[in-house]
């Protein structure tokens, strides 16, 4: 797989080159201490994706993770908004339009980073 | 409009060339020094509004009116400041009474951790207000409850609110309010502000926290009062004040104790909410009760939001800005609005007598 090789939209592949430019932003401090998450797009055939952010923020995907993680899903037309700015993690989850498994004060500290976030995997939709 | 509506007892005694409001007695007669064509110059005068003279004049008998001695403008007439007129001086219900209105409330929140502001906006169409029967603040009214018609688990009592700015601290009329219920949803999201009733049964573990809600308040929990108070401090004959003596216009604000929920955590304060009545487009405070169609905006924000997974952490938002606005009586109450749908007191009674419980320990 090389940078110019088409992935499947939001699948691990893709993942793997969105984490790859995240550590390699220079936002990745914000999401520092995160821990494990987990990413699902709720109308497409696409696989769960867990990530682990580590005390410097260095994101890696991990194949398979605990459940009772928090857990962002969403539809592919909403990620699509989330990613493009139209919308912010914390509007997003206001508005019914992420839908946020797990407690939103563990990801309180972290919305602005989600935002980070969307907008380097801007670049890979 | 026949005259003895029009010629109401202030306007009998400024006739009469009286300087003061205290001089009139309170029937509903007409002077026997005033004809028609003297009437219609003063009001003309008065008011600057020929609308109001031909419906006068046709109702009145020319010769019932004898001549007036002289039309010189009353001082306490001339006194009444701009925009209000005579015509805004009215006495208040004399009971106590429920109101229903159709409202609009907006929030802005500030998240403490990520800076982020969010915007929610509410609606109902059954917001339901309490309010006492007139009476005469002095000092030490404060501390006096006033019968207020809400249903259990409030009590049927509302006070001055706590904290209340002293430019209600005056020697006038004014009803003591309590809301009943304020039930609304957001339109685009699951978020709900609450408050009384259905804030109580929703979550009467935390509503009737008296070590929460009773530290700055005599009160043992997140009930919600107001004050309509009049602007005018007019007296009866002899000097004294009765509960009917000042009226409208009035001021009025509210201490609110509210639950914001949404998908993001469900929010109270502890820090009462101070809603206050705006001027309307013309200028005025309330000219009736309710004083439809109105705007209460917030007066001392921020106001910090608490979590109600953790009532006793630190604050994680901030209230800045809100408004409650009101365009319509409510015809209808929804169904799952109070008086349709109240709290089964049998089945939040454990958690009231275990929010008390802890109050106390």
């Amino acid at each position: 797989l090389t940078d110019s090789s088409p992935v499947d939209l939001f699948g691990p592949d893709w993942w793997d080159k969105v984490l790859a430019a995240w550590n390699a932003s220079g936002c990745r401090h914000s999401l520092g201490g995160f821990g494990l998450s987990s990413f699902r797009v709720s109308d497409m055939d696409v696989e769960r994706i867990w990530v682990y952010w580590d005390a410097e923020g260095n994101a890696s995907r991990e194949s398979a993770g605990a459940t009772d993680v928090p857990t962002f899903s969403a539809s592919r037309r909403d990620w699509l908004d989330f990613i493009d700015g139209r919308f912010t993690a914390t509007a997003g989850v206001l508005r019914r339009r992420l839908h946020l498994e797990g407690s939103f004060r563990q990801v309180l500290p972290y919305t602005k980073a989600f935002n980070n976030l969307a907008r380097v995997a801007r670049p890979f939709v | 409009m026949t005259a003895q509506r029009i010629i109401t007892p202030d306007l009998r005694g400024a006739l009469r060339g009286n300087t003061m409001p205290c001089e009139r007695d309170r029937r509903w007669t007409l002077s026997t020094e005033v004809t028609a064509s003297d009437l219609k110059a003063l009001l003309v005068e008065l008011e600057g509004e020929e609308a109001v003279v031909p419906a006068f004049a046709a109702s009145v008998e020319p010769a019932a009116l004898p001549a007036l001695p002289q039309l010189d403008k009353p001082d306490w007439l001339s006194g009444i400041p701009r925009p209000y007129s005579w015509r805004d001086i009215a006495p208040f219900s004399p009971s106590s009474a429920v109101y229903f209105m159709d409202g609009y409330s907006d929030a802005r929140i500030r998240l403490r951790e990520s800076e982020e502001e969010i915007l929610l906006q509410f609606w109902d169409k059954n917001t339901s207000i309490a309010a006492s029967a007139p009476t005469v603040f002095a000092a030490g009214q404060e501390e006096v409850d006033h019968f207020t018609a809400v249903p259990p688990p409030l009590q049927p009592l509302a006070r001055f609110p706590e904290n209340t700015p002293d430019r209600y601290k005056r020697t006038t009329t004014y009803h003591a309010l309590q809301v009943i219920s304020m039930n609304m949803k957001a339109k685009d999201s699951d978020a709900r502000l609450l408050i009384g009733l259905p804030y109580a049964e929703k979550y009467p573990e935390l509503f009737f926290r008296t070590d929460i809600f009773g530290i700055d308040r005599r009160d043992e929990s997140a009930a919600s009062y107001g004050v309509v108070q009049s602007l005018t401090e007019f007296n009866e004959s002899g000097g004294h004040k009765s509960p009917y003596t000042n009226g409208f216009p009035a001021r009025s604000f509210f201490a609110i104790y509210h639950l914001i929920e949404t998908p993001i955590g469900a929010l109270f304060n502890k820090k009462a909410t101070q809603m206050e009545l705006q001027p309307s487009t013309d200028g005025k405070l309330a000219l009736k009760l309710p004083p439809l169609p109105f705007n209460y905006s917030l007066i001392n924000g921020p106001i910090p939001l608490f979590s109600v997974d953790e009532p006793d952490g630190q604050p994680i938002a901030d209230l800045l800005a809100a408004h409650h606005n009101d365009q319509a009586a409510a015809t209808v109450p929804t169904r799952d609005a109070w008086p349709w749908h109240g709290p089964s007191l049998e089945a939040i009674e454990p958690a009231i007598a275990s929010a008390r419980r802890r109050g106390n320990d």
